[in-house]
Order: C-alpha cells, then structure tokens, then sequence
C-alpha cells in the first residue's frame, strides 16, 4: 500500500506511523483506505464486508460479533446452504415494481369542499330568510335579495358536482393504494424471508468457525469479551487483503501485527 | 380509533418505537398494525409515522360496530342458525341452498 500526506509519502505492507507528527486520525485514515477522504490519499486493495467490520482496531471499538465472523468465513470464500435461496428471493424482491400513489391531494380536496358547502348551505338558509322576510312586505321594491338566493344556489349545486367529484378521485385513488399495499405486503413476507435465511447463513457460518475461533482466541493474552480482542482473532481467521488501521498495544510492533493477522497492518 | 398498518420493515420499526415509548396512546398492537386512541395525540403519532413513511403507513379510523344497529336481521339469523347445524362439515353455500337464508353472493353485494 501507499499513504500520500502533504507531499510525504510512506510504502509497504506494514506502516507505522506512530511517531508521526502531525499525529495521524485513525478515522481519517479509515477513511482514505475506504476511499472517502478528501485530505488523504491511501492506494490500497479495496476494502471488502470483513473489512467493514474490523478496519479499525482500537480499544472501546463496537464489534458486531456474529455479523463480523460471517464475514470472516465469506472472506475465506465459504457459502451458506441458504445462499441460493436468498438470491432467489432477493432477485424477486427486486422485481417487485412498486406504483407511486398519493391520496392526499385527493383527502384534501374532499375536506375542502365537505367545508365549503357547508358554509354555502348556510349561506343559502340565510339568504332564503331574508327573502322570506321580504315577502312578508310586498311594499319594498327591490329583488337583490332574489338575485342572491339563486347565485347562492347556483354556487352550491357547483360545490357540490365538484364535491361528488372529489369523492370519485379519491375513491379511486384508494382503490390504486389497496393494490399497493398488497404488492408492499408481499415484498414485506419476501423480506422478512430473506431476513431468517440471512440469519441462519450467518449462524451456519459461524458455527462453522467456532472451533478455530475458540482456539484462536486463547492463544491471545488479554480477556476474551474484549471486542478488541475478538477483532483481533476475527480478523486473523478471514482473508483480509486491505490494510488494518490498528490503534491497539497488543503486539511489540506493528510488524508481529502484520505477520499474526496475516494482513496489511497500518499502525497509529 | 385509529387503525395504523405498516408496510415496509422501516415503518414496522417506526411502530415499534411509537408503541414503547408511547403506551397511552397504543390501544391494542398486532405486529406490523396497531389501534391508537381516537385523540389529538393519537393522530399526531399516526400522522408523524406517515410522514416519516408517507408511502408505507396507512392510516384509517374504526368505530364501534352493534350488529342490531347495521347488520339486517336475515343476516344475524342466518348466523344463528349456521351456528346451530347439523354437520359441521357443511360449507355454508351448501347450508344455505333451498332456505330463507340469504346467499353468499348477495350478501357479498349488499354494502352495510
């Protein structure tokens, strides 16, 4: 591998920059070997899943044990007998088009004109009184009242054809969402699925390994809950071809680190 | 209340968390469905979900359901009587052949 900071260059399968100053990030250097950094440039192999998982090693680092020795043993080029079926299920699950439908728009409009009317309607009812009133006292010479009334109307039979329309769209709208949530319902069991496959590929891995895993571990100093040296072992059982950053005093150098994880090793 | 269902495996987790973190609220919890109070609040929380989810999370409301109020007598009667059968291995199509009991397919197109 090949490190580039500020013009400064460092070459090998086993870096220590320990006593560097600046003092190198770890995260930064993750980063870079991920290919995600803008201020360091590290040419290496591209990282794989394993690497995912313990790319970096330092004390009070989170591991995610049984996902991270699956990956180990992928890493070896081990299968599960669940994989077949999970691409099966995974390639349906692609297939499967989901259409876009939106029924706000039309639950909206809906409450729009379920509102309007109403006002209208009341609207009407006062107006119809007045006119009402007026008839009482055939002496008053004006029809404004008259006039209103039947604009009035006219504009409630308009809210309501619009009304009924609203109702059409939106009853149609939600026949289009019943269709799409049974195709959502399907992908949902295709997933839950692939789910329980992935769960027991990862199982039957890991069982696979647990004795070299057990083994291994023991011949580490330092207790065996410490995801540090969990990380350490997982690492040494795959095959991991991009560069390790470790940020751990475990070995004398970085060197012993290299030769015992049987990986790129760059040591901070 | 309000019927809440779910229909990716994000907006299931969303549920989840509504449901620990808000027990008041969550009235009964199938799995990837739940039933929230017909509140403000219940609403809030249904809403929040279909906007973090909008194409995922259906919202609809229930209401209490008396069958003397909005199921016409023929049918209760014929569920009484189905109830009451001879053989239980009869279906009901064949049950209801050749009595005043109505028919599944006229059933299934009178609307409630």
């Amino acid at each position: 591998m090949r490190i580039e900071r500020n013009g400064s260059v460092w070459c090998g399968r086993v870096i220590e920059l320990s006593g560097v100053t600046p003092r190198f990030d770890g995260e930064q250097v993750l980063d870079a070997i991920n290919g995600t950094s803008d201020e360091l440039r590290v040419v290496c192999e591209k990282p794989g899943d394993l690497h995912a998982h313990v790319g970096r090693l330092r004390p009070g680092m989170t591991l995610r044990r049984s996902a991270a020795l699956a990956a180990a043993a992928r890493s070896r080029g081990w299968s599960a007998p669940q994989d077949e079926e999970y691409e099966k299920i995974q390639g349906r699950i692609e297939e499967l088009s989901i259409p876009d439908t939106d029924t706000a728009a039309a639950r909206k409009r809906l409450a729009e004109t379920t509102d309007e009317i109403e006002r209208q309607r009341e609207r009407v009812a006062r107006l119809q009184g007045k006119v009402k009133a007026l008839r009482e006292h055939p002496e008053r010479q004006t029809s404004e009242p008259y006039r209103a009334l039947e604009r009035a109307m006219q504009k409630l039979s308009e809210l309501e054809t619009e009304h009924a329309a609203a109702e059409q769209t939106l009853e149609r709208a939600r026949e289009r969402q019943r269709q799409r949530h049974d195709r959502h319902d399907e992908r949902l069991a295709l997933e839950d699925r692939a789910a329980n496959l992935a769960r027991a590929a990862r199982k039957h891995l890991c069982d696979r390994l647990h004795g070299e895993f057990t083994r291994t571990i023991e011949s580490l100093p330092g207790p065996d809950d410490d995801p540090v040296t969990v990380a350490l072992t997982i690492t040494r059982l795959g095959e991991i071809r991009a560069p390790v950053v470790l940020e751990c005093d475990r070995f004398d150098n970085a060197q012993t680190a290299a030769d015992w994880l049987n990986a790129p090793v760059v040591s901070l | 209340m309000l019927l809440i269902i779910t229909y990716t495996r994000s907006a299931r987790s969303s549920l989840r968390n509504v449901r620990r973190s808000h027990e008041d609220t969550v009235v009964r919890w199938f799995g990837r469905s739940a039933l929230f109070e017909a509140t403000e609040l219940g609403a809030f929380h249904g809403l929040r979900l279909r906007e973090k989810h909008p194409e995922a999370v259906q919202i609809e409301r229930t209401r209490p359901f008396n069958e003397y109020m909005e199921v016409p007598e023929r049918v209760r009667k014929a569920v009484w009587a189905y109830a009451e059968r001879e053989h239980t291995s009869t279906p009901y199509a064949a049950f209801a052949a050749g009595t005043e009991h109505p028919d599944v397919a006229t059933m299934a197109r009178r609307k409630l």
